[in-house]
C-alpha cells in the first residue's frame, strides 16, 4: 500500500490526524464487537461515505473496490469451509453434492457476509487515511502528543525510504536474473542458497550502505543538534469540530465494547439468520 | 584577509587503515572564494570535504593530526551540528541524503532541527524552494522527482541552514547531461548572488572551470596543483597523471602549442578557444570563406551479414501506466558497438532489459538472433546476451571472487570443469589477476566491482554484451579504461551495447549512436553523423563534445563538423595550418 495522499480542501482533510485516527480506531472496535452482516454494512456504508465527502477521485474509490474483488471469491469459499455444519444449523445444499463435500448453511452465509463486510470495513477505513492525510501529518501530530523528535524521523525516514527501498529490490531482482537465476524451485536448499541468498544479501548491504550515508546526512542537517529545542515547520492543533467527533467515537468504542461483551443479542450474526428464518416463515 | 576555511599541516587515516587518506594538507579558502576540487578515486577530495564539517573526525574516527578551523571553530572541538550551521554539505547520491517524505519537509528539516521559529522556517522554506525553481513541487515526495530536480531538492535543503560556505562533493557523478545543467546553473546562479563560498569536488570541469577562482588538483591525499584556473591548466602533465580530464580546448591548445603555433594563453571555455582559433587563423592566414571541409578519415557503415537484435514496431507500458517506449523500431548486427544515449526517462534501460528477456512488450517483437523473446525465459536469453547493470553492488552476494564468478555460468547448467576454464579467461578479460579469486568482492573499490561484475556475466559467454552505465561514478581514468575493455572485447567479435550519459566517451570509443528522446528514436546514425545534428541533440539537452562544436561553430574556415576526438581536431588543423 502505498501513502498517496490527494489533496482536497474538504471537512474530512481538514479533520486532526488524530481524530482520523480515532476514527479508524473506532471502525475497529466496531468490527472487532459485532459481526451482524446488516449493521456491518451500514458500518461499511458510512466509510465509504467518507470517501464521496472527500471528493476522492474515481478512479481511488475503484482502486479500493478491486481489493474487495479480488478479496471475495476467496474469502467466501473460505468463510464456507471454516463454518461447516454445525448442529442445529439450517443446512442448505453441499458445494460437491456427489461426496457430501463442503456444506453451505443458512448460518455460514450470514457468518461469512459478516465476516467479508469486516474486512472492506476495515480496508475502507484505514486505506481512507492515507489519502485525506499527507504523511507529515502524523508525524507532526507525533511530535504534538511529544513523542521524542528521533522516533517520528526515523518513521518519517522509514516511509520516505519505501520507494527507494522498492526500486533498489526490483535492481537486485533484474540484475540475478539476467545471470540466470530462476525463482521457480521446489528444493529448500536451492531456495535458500540460490534464490534467496543472491536476492537477500545484495539487498542488506546497499540498506546498510544507504543507511550510513543517511545517517551521515542526518548529521549534516544538523540532526541532533538540541533535541528538545527542535521546532517543526507547522504545528497542528485540535479544533472543535476536532473535539466533538473525538467524543462522539470515544461514546461509540464505549458502547461497541459495552454491547460486544455482553451481547443483549444485538450485534451478533444471528439476529439476521434469525430475521431471514421469520422471514421465510 | 578573512578566511572561512584554515587547514595546517592536516593528515588524517581512517580507523582501520595505515595509508593516510589525506596527507600534510595545507589550504586557507578565503570567504566569498570559489575553488574547484578534482582528483582520481581515492584522492582524498570526499575526506577534505568531510573534514570541513567536521564528519571527520566525529562520524568517521581515525587518526587526524594538523589543525582544522572552519570559521575560527577548531572542527575537533566542535559537534557537526554545530559545525553544519556554517559548513553546508552535499552528497554526490541525491538518493541517499532524502530525507522526508515531501520536498518541503525536506527544505524544513536542518531549519527544524536548530530550533528556528515556525515563521522563519516557513519563510527560508518558500525562499530556497524557489531558489531552486522546485515551486508547485512542495508537497512531493522527493523520491519521485528527476534525479537533477531530487538534487536541487538537496542544495534547497542545504541552503535553507544558510551556512556559510558550501562543500558539494561531486553534486552531478550521478545526474544525466540534463540534471547536471540544472543543478550546475542553480549553484552559479545562487553562489553569485549569495556571495557563498564556494567548494565543488567534480572530475567534469569543462563547465565549472570557467566561472571559479581557484582550481585544486588532489593526488593521492595530497594537493598535487593549487592556483587559478588557467595557471593549473598549464600544468597539463601534472593533471594527466592525476587521472584529471583536461577540457578538451584546453587539450587542443596544449598539444598546438607542443607542435610550436604560438599560443599566448591556454583557453578554459569553448568561447575563449574559439576567439584564440579564429586569432590564430588569422595570423595564419587561413581564409574565412573555406567551404566546409570533410573528414579524411573514412567512416563507413560495413555491411553486416548477421541481425543479431531486431526491435519492431516496440511498444512497452508500465504497471503503473507510464509508457516508457513508443513504437520502437531498429537492428543491431553481429560485431557493432553501439551507444544508447538519452536523459533519464527516455526508455533507454528499459528497451535493453527487453534483450534479455527482463521485460516482454506491451506491443511489438524483439528478436535475439531470430528468436522471439516472449518464447524464451531470461534464463536462456542469457546464454546469448549478457547484461550488466549500473550498480555493481546490486549483483554482488557471493564471500568470494570465484563464487561469484560461478554462479551465472551455474544457473546456465554449464558443467564444473567448463567453469573452471572459463574463470581465467574472464579475469584476463578485464585486467584482474587470479590472486583475487579468494577474497570479498564486497571488500574491494567500486572500479574493480565494476570488472568482477562485469567477469560475471562474460562467465556466461554472451555474444552480445549491454552494459548500462559503465562509468557513473568513476573517474575519468577508470571510466576510460572499462571503455578499453569493451572496445577489446568488441574487437573479439562480442556485440557490444553501452549505455551512457558520456557523449565525451561516446565520441572516442563508440561507431553508432542511439538517441532516444521520451521512448522513441531521435536519431539512430554513425556517431559522428548523429554528433553533427546538434540541433536536433539539443532537443534533448544533449549537446556534442566540445571538440566537435568548435569544428560546427567554425565551419567557415573550412573545420568538419563530424570531428569526434581532440586528435582528430588537432591532426586536421596541423594539416590545414601548414597548408
Amino acid at each position: 500500500m502505498s501513502w498517496d495522499y490527494i489533496p482536497r480542501d474538504t471537512f474530512v482533510h481538514r479533520m486532526h490526524p488524530l481524530t482520523k485516527l480515532m476514527y479508524a480506531f473506532t471502525m475497529m472496535m466496531l468490527i472487532i464487537s459485532f459481526d451482524d452482516p446488516l449493521l456491518l454494512f451500514v458500518v461499511w456504508m458510512i466509510s465509504i461515505s467518507l470517501y464521496v465527502l472527500a471528493k476522492l477521485p474515481r478512479k481511488n474509490i475503484f482502486g479500493v473496490f478491486k481489493i474487495f474483488i479480488a478479496m471475495t471469491p476467496l474469502y467466501l469459499i473460505f468463510g464456507f469451509l471454516f463454518y461447516g455444519r454445525p448442529p442445529g444449523s439450517s443446512f442448505l445444499f453441499y458445494v460437491v453434492p456427489m461426496y457430501e463435500w463442503f456444506p453451505v448453511t443458512l448460518e455460514g452465509i450470514v457468518w461469512t457476509m459478516g465476516a467479508l463486510l469486516k474486512l472492506y470495513v476495515l480496508v475502507s477505513s484505514i486505506r481512507i487515511l492515507t489519502f485525506v492525510t499527507p504523511i507529515t501529518s502524523f508525524i507532526r501530530a507525533g511530535a504534538k502528543l511529544k513523542m521524542p523528535p528521533f522516533v517520528t524521523i526515523a518513521f518519517s525516514i522509514g516511509l520516505a525510504g519505501v520507494p527507494v527501498a522498492t526500486s533498489q529490490y526490483y535492481a537486485i531482482r533484474d540484475a540475478q536474473r539476467a545471470r540466470g537465476l530462476k525463482f521457480e524451485t521446489r528444493n529448500p536448499k536451492k531456495l535458500i542458497f540460490n534464490v534467496l541468498i543472491p536476492m537477500l544479501l545484495p539487498q542488506i548491504i546497499c540498506s546498510m550502505r544507504r543507511s550510513i550515508d543517511m545517517a551521515k546526512a542526518l548529521e549534516a542537517r544538523g540532526f541532533g543538534y538540541g533535541m528538545r529545542k527542535r521546532t517543526y515547520m507547522r504545528e497542528i492543533d485540535l479544533r472543535l469540530s476536532d473535539y466533538l467527533f473525538l467524543t462522539a467515537f470515544t461514546i461509540v468504542v464505549l458502547l461497541s465494547i459495552f454491547i460486544g461483551s455482553w451481547g443483549f443479542g444485538y450485534g451478533s450474526y444471528k439476529f439476521t439468520v434469525n430475521l431471514i428464518k421469520s422471514m421465510v416463515r | 584577509m578573512a578566511y572561512d576555511i584554515i587547514m595546517r599541516d592536516v593528515t588524517f587515516a581512517y580507523a582501520g587503515s595505515k595509508k593516510p587518506a589525506l596527507a600534510e594538507i595545507d589550504l586557507k579558502i578565503k570567504s566569498g572564494e570559489k575553488v574547484l576540487i578534482s582528483g582520481h578515486a581515492g584522492a582524498g577530495k570526499s575526506t577534505l570535504c568531510y573534514c570541513m564539517n567536521g564528519l571527520v573526525p566525529h562520524f568517521f574516527p581515525g587518526e587526524l593530526t594538523g589543525e582544522i578551523l572552519v570559521s575560527d571553530l577548531e572542527t575537533r572541538r566542535h559537534s557537526i551540528s554545530a559545525l553544519s550551521q556554517i559548513v553546508g554539505l552535499l552528497f554526490d547520491n541525491p538518493v541517499s541524503q532524502l530525507l522526508c517524505p515531501t520536498v518541503e519537509d525536506e527544505v524544513a528539516f536542518g531549519p527544524e532541527n536548530y530550533g528556528l521559529p515556525p515563521e522563519e522556517i516557513r519563510s527560508r522554506v518558500k525562499r530556497y524552494i524557489s531558489s531552486v525553481r522546485l515551486e508547485g513541487y512542495e508537497a512531493r515526495n522527493p523520491y519521485s522527482l528527476s534525479g537533477g530536480e531530487q538534487q536541487e531538492c538537496a542544495v534547497a535543503a542545504v541552503l535553507a541552514m544558510e551556512p556559510k560556505v558550501l562543500v558539494l562533493d561531486e553534486p552531478t557523478s550521478c545526474l544525466d547531461p540534463l540534471g547536471t545543467n540544472q543543478v550546475l546553473s542553480t549553484i552559479r546562479e545562487l553562489s553569485s548572488q549569495e556571495g557563498h563560498t564556494l567548494i565543488i569536488v567534480e572530475n567534469k570541469v569543462e563547465d565549472i572551470l570557467p566561472w571559479v577562482d581557484r582550481f585544486i588538483v588532489m593526488k593521492e591525499g595530497k594537493i598535487a596543483l593549487d592556483g587559478k584556473p588557467s595557471e593549473v591548466l598549464d600544468m597539463a602533465e601534472t593533471m594527466t597523471k592525476a587521472g584529471i580530464r583536461l577540457p578538451q580546448v584546453s587539450e587542443l591548445f596544449h598539444m598546438l602549442r607542443n607542435r610550436g603555433y604560438r599560443i599566448s594563453k591556454i583557453p578554459i571555455s569553448l568561447e575563449e578557444a574559439l576567439t584564440e582559433l579564429e586569432s590564430l587563423f588569422h595570423r595564419m592566414r587561413l581564409q574565412k570563406t573555406k567551404p566546409p571541409g570533410r573528414l579524411q578519415k573514412i567512416r563507413h557503415l560495413e555491411m553486416r551479414e548477421k541481425n543479431v537484435i531486431e526491435v519492431e514496431d516496440l511498444w512497452y507500458v508500465y504497471p503503473s501506466g507510464t509508457t516508457a517506449l513508443k513504437g520502437i523500431s531498429l537492428t543491431i548486427a553481429e560485431g557493432e558497438n553501439v551507444a544508447i544515449i538519452g536523459q533519464n526517462g527516455s526508455g533507454k534501460s528499459t528497451l535493453v532489459k527487453h534483450f534479455v528477456g527482463l521485460l516482454r512488450p506491451t506491443h511489438g517483437k524483439v528478436l535475439v538472433y531470430g528468436a522471439d523473446i516472449t518464447k524464451s525465459t531470461p534464463s536462456d536469453l542469457a546464454r546469448y546476451v549478457g547484461l550488466c547493470f549500473q550498480n555493481p553492488e546490486h549483483q554482488l552476494f557471493a564471500p568470494t571472487v570465484r563464487k561469484e564468478l560461478e554462479f551465472g555460468p551455474q544457473n546456465l547448467g554449464v558443467p564444473r570443469e567448463e567453469i573452471e576454464s572459463r574463470i581465467e579467461q574472464a579475469l584476463t578479460s578485464v585486467g584482474l589477476d587470479q590472486k583475487i579469486l579468494s577474497q570479498s568482492p564486497h571488500d574491494m573499490s567500486l572500479a574493480e566491482k565494476r570488472r568482477i561484475a562485469v567477469a560475471s556475466i562474460l562467465m556466461m559467454k554472451p555474444k552480445i554484451f549491454v552494459v548500462d552505465e559503465p562509468t557513473t561514478g568513476q573517474d575519468p581514468h577508470s571510466s576510460r579504461e572499462i571503455m578499453k575493455l569493451l572496445m577489446k572485447l568488441n574487437e573479439e567479435g562480442m556485440t557490444i551495447i553501452v549505455i551512457t550519459h558520456d557523449l565525451q566517451l561516446v565520441a572516442e570509443y563508440i561507431y553508432r549512436s542511439i538517441v532516444l528522446r521520451d521512448g522513441k528514436v531521435l536519431l539512430d546514425a554513425l556517431t559522428s553523423v548523429a554528433f553533427s545534428h546538434s540541433a536536433t541533440l539539443r532537443e534533448t539537452s544533449l549537446q556534442p563534445p566540445q571538440i566537435t562544436r568548435i569544428g560546427q561553430l567554425l565551419r567557415n574556415y573550412g573545420l568538419p563538423e563530424d570531428i569526434l576526438t581532440v586528435d582528430e581536431m588537432y591532426r586536421f588543423m596541423d594539416a590545414e595550418l601548414r597548408g
